[in-house]
């Protein structure tokens, strides 16, 4: 922290920043002033007003409501997509760096493979095979996720395992746990910490693509897609119902996207 | 040369069997039974020995493999099946969808190309200037933006603001305006930097130094030594944007309400209509295989000295 502030003041107050937006949307559902799907007929499409600061939907649910309820659902669904596949990476990475010469080869062939496939597309048929549902976006997001993850232990641990520390290491005769967690950790979580923000983003968005154009959460959970749902619909009467939520997507993105790049550029990890 | 193209060639038959495979055995294990969805669609409870029958008729409880490969003569010979929920001829559906989703693809790869290779290379050749900062905030900001949202905002401020394009209009050419413009902004995010940054690396590279300490023109310097090196990363990227695009598209295709593959499936998932779901599977992964290999074919043409993926 101390040396983040004395070395980059802008990314110490992009990760703050960050952390304090988050946290906005971890506790969105109690510092929501309405329930996200309680139904006000009475108050439909509503213009921003001091009781409803982000205006009303085609049904008078609180917008602002929704956003933060929504936000909850959008950022759990990307962490668990980023955890799932990035834990599966890299164990599948690891190993593969460990066993004999024709499984690496042979599954280093597999990873390239996947990742030649447009991870769009695989998402989009998976759906499209398993039924739209939070948990098939998780397990079709996953299915080509976790290669890159793989692909970058892999290529990293084959590195270190080289590195003459590690041969001296070994010839000392330090267990393999020990040089996993004195050398290889330590190595290794700069650049995959970085690749799991880099993704952030990227998931998020796609995740609210998906909910978006209907094969992804479902209304009426409030999700960030699912919320511009119909916004579509009330373009030429509401366009609050627009802008606010897809404002919440571009600013998390925005500020995910700040601190990898500041990242990747000044090495700070 | 020859020897080059066939091994592609081979590669790409064996990835679409790959492909049709990995689908037709995903959707057996899927619950979905075709002949009763067929039944509830048109309000009745199916009767279990009716059911029984017609399964038994349309040879859906004969083994895997004969299936597969009835499946797979029947799509050699241009029949799709019949969607169950439109109950029409996919290939009908398909014939109307597919041009409109490859159009709007290419365009949109077009725009998006001349649109990053214009501001990248001015960047480049601006580097650590206004110019430079402008473009590269750019970038980042095309990056990080939804495509959907561009999508939708385009829509409010150009159809309902500015009236100038119809937010139900779907025929036509003005039909594809918006929905390229979107495509293309995010094929900017992807790109910009990647052409700056690819200009900047060939500017510092040795060939380029020595030329310009020789005093050959600018113009042949772009010509003989960066657009080579340029073109190499460009054309490597082209792929597998290629197929970013393709899945990208059934959003911004459900947006600006585009016809076209994209809604097909979107359609096809919210009805469970698995006809339509595996013929959009099978086009699109063959789109996709098609660009990628012509582009890798492309690439040995203009550099063989990268000839990685075949053996020559």
């Amino acid at each position: 922290m101390i040396r983040l502030w004395k070395q980059d003041k802008l990314l110490l107050g992009a990760i703050l920043l960050t952390i304090l937006w988050m946290g906005l949307f971890l506790f969105g559902s109690h510092l929501a002033p309405f329930d996200p799907n309680e139904t006000n007929l009475g108050a439909r499409l509503q213009d921003i007003s001091a009781t409803h600061l982000l205006g009303t939907d085609q049904l008078g649910r609180d917008v602002l409501s929704r956003i933060l309820w929504g936000g909850q659902d959008s950022l759990f669904i990307a962490i668990s997509i980023i955890a799932i596949s990035s834990i599966i990476g890299i164990c599948i990475g690891g190993l593969l760096s460990m066993s004999p010469w024709y499984i690496d080869e042979l599954g280093s062939r597999c990873i390239d493979m996947i990742l030649g496939f447009p991870s769009m597309i695989v998402a989009i048929a998976c759906i499209g095979i398993l039924g739209p549902s939070v948990e098939n976006i998780i397990i079709s997001l996953c299915l080509t996720r976790w290669a890159e993850y793989a692909k970058i232990t892999r290529n990293l641990v084959n590195l270190e395992k080289q590195a003459q520390y590690v041969v001296v290491a070994r010839m000392s005769g330090a267990s393999l746990w020990c040089i996993i967690r004195r050398y290889m950790i330590p190595n290794l979580r700069g650049t995959l910490l970085l690749v799991i923000i880099q993704h952030m983003g990227d998931t998020i968005i796609t995740v609210a693509s998906f909910s978006l154009i209907g094969i992804g959460v479902q209304p009426p959970t409030p999700e960030w897609g699912a919320i511009l749902l119909n916004a579509r619909d009330f373009l030429q009467t509401a366009p609050w119902l627009l802008i606010y939520p897809g404002l919440a997507i571009f600013i998390t993105v925005v500020l995910l996207n700040y601190i990898s790049d500041a990242l990747q550029d000044g090495r700070h990890v | 040369m020859v020897r080059v193209l066939l091994y592609k060639l081979a590669s790409m038959v064996g990835v679409l069997l790959a492909v049709t495979l990995g689908t037709f055995l995903l959707m057996q294990m899927s619950s979905v039974d075709p002949v009763s969805a067929r039944f509830y669609l048109q309000g009745m409870t199916p009767d279990p020995t009716i059911v029984e029958q017609i399964r038994q008729e349309l040879g859906l409880n004969d083994p895997w493999y004969i299936q597969y490969g009835r499946w797979l003569w029947q799509m050699l010979h241009g029949d799709f099946g019949q969607s169950i929920f439109l109950n029409v001829p996919v290939v009908d559906l398909l014939q109307s969808a597919l041009p409109r989703t490859l159009s709007l693809v290419a365009v949109s790869i077009g725009l998006g190309s001349i649109l990053s290779i214009g501001l990248g290379g001015l960047a480049a050749h601006y580097k650590d200037t206004w110019i430079d900062y402008v473009v590269r905030i750019v970038s980042f900001l095309a990056l990080a933006v939804p495509a959907f949202w561009v999508g939708l905002l385009l829509l409010y401020a150009l159809a309902v603001k500015i009236p100038i394009f119809s937010v139900t209009n779907t025929k036509g050419l003005s039909a594809y305006v918006l929905p390229s413009i979107t495509l293309a902004i995010w094929f900017c995010g992807l790109y910009i930097r990647r052409v700056r940054n690819a200009v900047v690396q060939a500017q510092a590279s040795l060939p380029v130094i020595g030329a310009k300490t020789m005093g050959i023109r600018t113009r042949y310097i772009y010509r003989d030594y960066i657009i080579p090196q340029v073109r190499l990363v460009l054309l490597s990227m082209l792929g597998i944007t290629t197929g970013a695009m393709l899945g990208g598209s059934a959003v911004i295709e459900t947006v600006f309400s585009v016809k076209g593959m994209g809604q097909l499936m979107v359609h096809g998932i919210i009805s469970r209509d698995y006809i339509v779901i595996q013929s959009y599977i099978v086009w699109i992964s063959l789109v996709y295989v098609v660009v990628n290999t012509s582009v890798d074919i492309w690439m040995y043409l203009l550099h063989p000295e990268r000839r990685y993926g075949g053996r020559p």
